[in-house]
């Protein structure tokens, strides 16, 4: 079961765009998140689909970002 | 040697304003996976999804943050202006009844009154009400 961490610096990311991410993708992992050094640290475990492991975070990533240009 | 499979893009925050590098990264979305980094400037990385064209990513990015930043800085010289058009073609949009309502409450409020109040004092005679006036000099 591999774990993943992904910093998202706060400067660009903001923390609702985030928790709005992680509730659309909800249930294909588990997710936990903490404020560190100014940044928001997303702990991503248990990856239901294999496939997905290699491309999540950048998967992630970008629909953090996606959600930022909804909340504008 | 191993071909670079992203590209990482250095941003002067002095150029470029954030909320328009965002904006860009946005409209990149489509096609490549983009993430960003604070280092001492603006930190870009752009994986493209399909191989190939790294270089092209990279001066088309550039581009649309240029064209980014313009319209960004323009639309806030005019944010003044856009608020000030929206907010009137607001209050130009409501209904003609709201106007009409108030006056018929007026006149219900006055038929309410009944003909022996008289609230505006329209049915006090000329003579009493100059006379009242005349007191009030002589004093």
């Amino acid at each position: 079961m591999s774990i993943m961490e992904i910093r998202f610096d706060n400067f660009f990311y903001a923390a609702p765009a985030i928790k709005k991410a992680i509730r659309e993708y909800n249930g294909l992992a588990d997710f936990s998140c903490k404020e560190k050094n100014r940044c928001t640290v997303v702990t991503v475990g248990n990856i239901r689909e294999r496939g997905l492991v290699s491309l999540f975070k950048q998967e992630f990533s970008n629909c953090v970002l996606s959600m930022m240009g909804v909340l504008k | 040697m191993k071909k670079s499979k992203k590209v990482s893009i250095d941003l002067s925050q002095e150029y470029y304003p954030k909320e328009a590098v965002i904006i860009t990264c946005c409209q990149f979305l489509r096609d490549n996976y983009v993430f960003l980094e604070k280092r001492k400037d603006i930190r870009v990385m752009l994986t493209p999804k399909k191989a190939g064209g790294l270089q092209k990513i990279e001066r088309e990015f550039r581009n649309e943050l240029i064209n980014n930043t313009l319209r960004y800085y323009i639309s806030q010289k005019n944010k003044g202006i856009r608020e000030y058009i929206v907010k009137t073609a607001l209050f130009c949009s409501q209904p003609e009844e709201a106007a009409d309502d108030l006056l018929l409450k007026e006149l219900e409020g006055a038929q309410a009154a009944g003909w022996q109040e008289d609230p505006l004092g329209i049915a006090i005679p000329w003579e009493e009400k100059n006379r009242k006036n005349k007191d009030k000099k002589k004093k």
